[in-house]
């Protein structure tokens, strides 16, 4: 017995001695500012910053390899952290929000054959360009939301994805995994979002699907932040300011509807409630029936001008001339 | 009879269409001349809207080395230059030529030697001039495989008439019906390799194929210096793809990632070499070719010859039409490896040696259930990998471990979906993987 306890205490000490001489020896200086960031960041692992995990990612920031703006599901919060961590002024940054530019769903987007493979988008669109007709519509397969570690990618159920803008944190995933390249990572400033991609021509579109851009431009005549790039609308200004947002006309002047007003409806709403439809749709008419009635208004206006100017100075035939720009701005 | 591990017995239904004589189509009144028929780079077009065009004339020039030229298959005016649709089921770049009824064509050249005398060089030359590619539906042109790297000898040139595809007849009928063509092909690309041996490869259920080309190949031996022989392979699929063929015949293995030339080795279909005959003698374009139009969903299933170009919707309509109760699956090439078509618009291409239409009966649209770990995917892979494994990488978008265990090996003959009990679509997932792969290659590539 007294054996057994010299020899297993004995055994204990001198390994309790390697141990401590092992870690005096080999002792591997740690920056102790890694665990502090590592515990600021969302602890995802969602990979979005391109290092392994967020200890990776908290190693890379210390040592200067990554910005500290790089986690995009930490958000300001994770940076300002960051920033009093490593003692230095936190970067500005605006959070983005990933964007599915599609609207064309099974109800809007014709498909031009059944597609009854594996449910993965990037099969399906090696496929025979895809069952969409549309070269560049959303296949609706769930790629995209199989990828996305916050659960922010809704399939609806006529197969369009969309993205939940309140769970969604901008770390990229589901712009990597689209083999459409449909998916956009936008400033959360930008309300207004164009649910479109595709570049061809007008008419071609219109066959297409019912909600595609067809390159009218009327949405880029109501807001300097839309632009037209070739044959789509885009919104180029990288941060709208508050005080000159996007007019809401700029989404109801859109015949097809193809532009999200997010200070309306939510984008998950607008793909699958009916109901919100019809208020854009009455929303819209409303806008449209106001604005002839102004121009009503102007034309008539100007018309009485002219018509109180005309009998002492201008002859009838001139007065007709002049009316007709008056005409054209009606249309 | 060698064969090689794996593979599977489907249902041949040859039975539709061996037996009947190959019917030759008139030159539609429009033709659609896709400018990609072939692999590698599309071909150019050399021709305007308005432009009067012969038959025979090329619309469209070479894109580069592994590329084709394609020529015009009926006589008249080039009606209009746009994307329309393509049995790969994107639309692509094709030239449409409005016939005017001549099928006038333009002055052939042919050689005034004999086919075995006629330089090598003018060979290769004139069969790239005929854009000749391989008419067994991989469409890999011909004249590239027919100029090897210098330090890559071929001993042995393997024509493959296996036609293992279950319901195809087309090289079956041709082998009968040109059995000439087919053994002065062998010679001729014997001779242009330098190779000591040459086969004809005919699986067993062709039995009147068999007499017919051992009586041409007979005729022909004393003539030449390759020793030529018709081989008889007994009846698997796929008994007819390249590496399983040489497994065969040679009791060769194509090294992974390597070609039949890295084992001496060269085949061509069979269709391709009686093509090659008529470019080398009479330097006649590939403006035609035979399809088998099959299936229970069209009325009288037959072999035609068409021109290239020809819709599909002509050739069916020349069998009779659909049945009553209309097609459900329309197939371009066999059930196995054909390309299931959104619409009976597509063109006949170079590449097209079948359509398959078959009805509701047939055609079952399953949910595939879970592994159920039975191995049949692995007993049937003639290309010995773990099927099972490899969609679970693909499930998994793990693919670095999927090139470990051969994905890139994987032949797509589908042997593995068609054994799977829980229906799992295995050939598809694999080929996503493949896809991933050789893109992640490519990136690398720009990289470094």
């Amino acid at each position: 017995m007294l054996t057994a306890i010299l020899v297993l205490g004995g055994l204990g000490l001198v390994g309790g001695i390697g141990l401590v001489v092992a870690s005096r020896v080999f002792y591997v200086e740690v920056d102790p500012r890694i665990d502090k960031i590592n515990d600021v960041l969302p602890g995802a692992n969602c990979g979005g910053c391109g290092y392994p995990g967020c200890r990776g990612y908290a190693e890379a920031v210390v040592k200067g390899k990554a910005k500290m703006s790089d986690c995009a599901p930490g958000g300001t919060e994770a940076v300002d952290g960051i920033a009093a961590i490593l003692g230095v002024e936190a970067e500005k940054v605006e959070p983005r929000v990933a964007v599915v530019r599609c609207s064309g769903d099974q109800d809007r987007g014709k498909e031009k054959f059944i597609y009854d493979g594996i449910a993965d988008c990037r099969s399906a669109h090696r496929i025979g360009g895809g069952h969409k007709i549309c070269p560049s519509g959303c296949l609706g397969l769930g790629t995209c939301s199989a990828v996305c570690s916050f659960d922010a990618v809704v399939i609806t159920d006529r197969r369009i994805a969309v993205i939940d803008a309140a769970k969604c944190t901008g770390c990229g995933n589901c712009v990597e995994a689209c083999p459409r390249d449909l998916i956009g990572l936008y400033p959360e400033s930008h309300k207004v979002h164009i649910l479109c991609s595709n570049r061809e021509k007008g008419a071609r579109v219109k066959k297409y699907c019912s909600c595609g851009c067809i390159a009218c431009k009327l949405c880029a005549k109501e807001s300097e932040h839309i632009k037209m790039d070739g044959l789509i609308a885009l919104v180029t200004t990288e941060s709208i300011p508050e005080d000159a947002p996007i007019p809401e006309e700029a989404s109801l002047i859109c015949t097809p509807g193809v532009i999200l007003d997010e200070r309306h409806y939510g984008h998950v709403a607008w793909a699958t409630d009916p109901a919100v439809r019809d208020d854009f749709k009455t929303r819209a008419k409303a806008m449209k029936k106001k604005r002839k009635a102004e121009r009503d208004a102007k034309k008539k206006a100007k018309a009485e001008a002219k018509a109180a100017k005309a009998p002492d100075e201008k002859k009838p035939d001139e007065k007709k001339d002049d009316e007709k720009p008056a005409g054209e701005d009606g249309k | 009879m060698g064969s090689f591990p794996g593979g599977v017995h489907p249902r041949y239904e040859k039975d539709l269409t061996a037996g009947k004589a190959t019917r030759t189509l008139d030159p539609p009144a429009e033709a659609v001349i896709p400018m990609s028929q072939h692999i590698g780079a599309p071909a150019k077009v050399c021709v305007e809207k308005g432009d009067e065009v012969r038959t025979g004339q090329v619309v469209g020039e070479a894109g580069g080395f592994v590329s084709s030229p394609v020529h015009a298959t009926v006589s008249g005016k080039v009606k209009v230059i746009e994307d329309r649709p393509h049995p790969s089921g994107k639309d692509v770049l094709s030239v449409v030529i409005e016939s005017d009824g001549e099928d006038a064509w333009v002055d052939l050249d042919p050689h005034e030697a004999d086919l075995l005398e006629i330089p090598l060089n003018e060979v290769k030359e004139r069969i790239l001039e005929a854009g000749i590619v391989g008419l067994g539906g991989a469409t890999f042109p011909s004249h590239v495989k027919l100029s090897p790297p210098a330090d890559k000898t071929i001993d042995t040139v393997i024509l493959n008439g296996a036609e293992c595809e279950p319901y195809l007849t087309a090289d079956h009928r041709l082998m009968l019906e040109q059995p000439r063509a087919v053994a002065q092909g062998l010679a001729l690309i014997a001779r242009v390799m330098g190779a000591a041996r040459g086969i004809i490869a005919v699986e067993a259920n062709k039995p009147d194929a068999i007499q017919a080309l051992e009586a041409e190949v007979g005729k022909l031996s004393g003539s030449v210096d390759a020793k030529l022989e018709v081989k008889v392979l007994p009846v698997v699929y796929p008994q007819g793809a390249e590496k399983q063929l040489i497994y065969a015949l040679l009791g060769r293995e194509v090294p992974s990632g390597g070609l039949p030339m890295d084992v001496s080795a060269l085949v061509h279909n069979v269709g391709t070499a009686a093509s090659m005959v008529r470019a080398a003698c009479e330097g006649r374009p590939l403006v035609e070719r035979i399809v088998t139009v099959t299936g229970d969903a069209v009325k009288e299933p037959d072999n035609l010859s068409v021109r290239i170009g020809t819709p599909v919707r002509e050739l069916i309509e020349a069998c009779g039409g659909y049945v009553d109760d209309g097609p459900a699956k329309l197939i371009a090439g066999g059930p196995m490896m054909g390309f299931a078509q959104h619409t009976d618009e597509v063109p006949v291409i170079k590449g097209t040696s079948g359509i398959l239409v078959l009805s509701k009966r047939l055609v079952r649209r399953v949910e595939p259930g879970p592994c159920i770990r039975c191995g049949e995917c692995i007993r049937h892979c003639p290309m010995k990998l773990n099927p099972a494994e490899l969609v679970l990488y693909a499930e998994h978008d793990l693919f670095a471990d999927a090139e470990r265990v051969g994905a890139l090996d994987c032949i797509e003959c589908g042997c593995c979906s068609w054994g799977c009990p829980a229906s799992i679509p295995l050939v598809q997932h694999v080929r996503k993987v493949k896809v991933e792969i050789m893109a992640e290659r490519a990136k690398d590539r720009k990289a470094s």
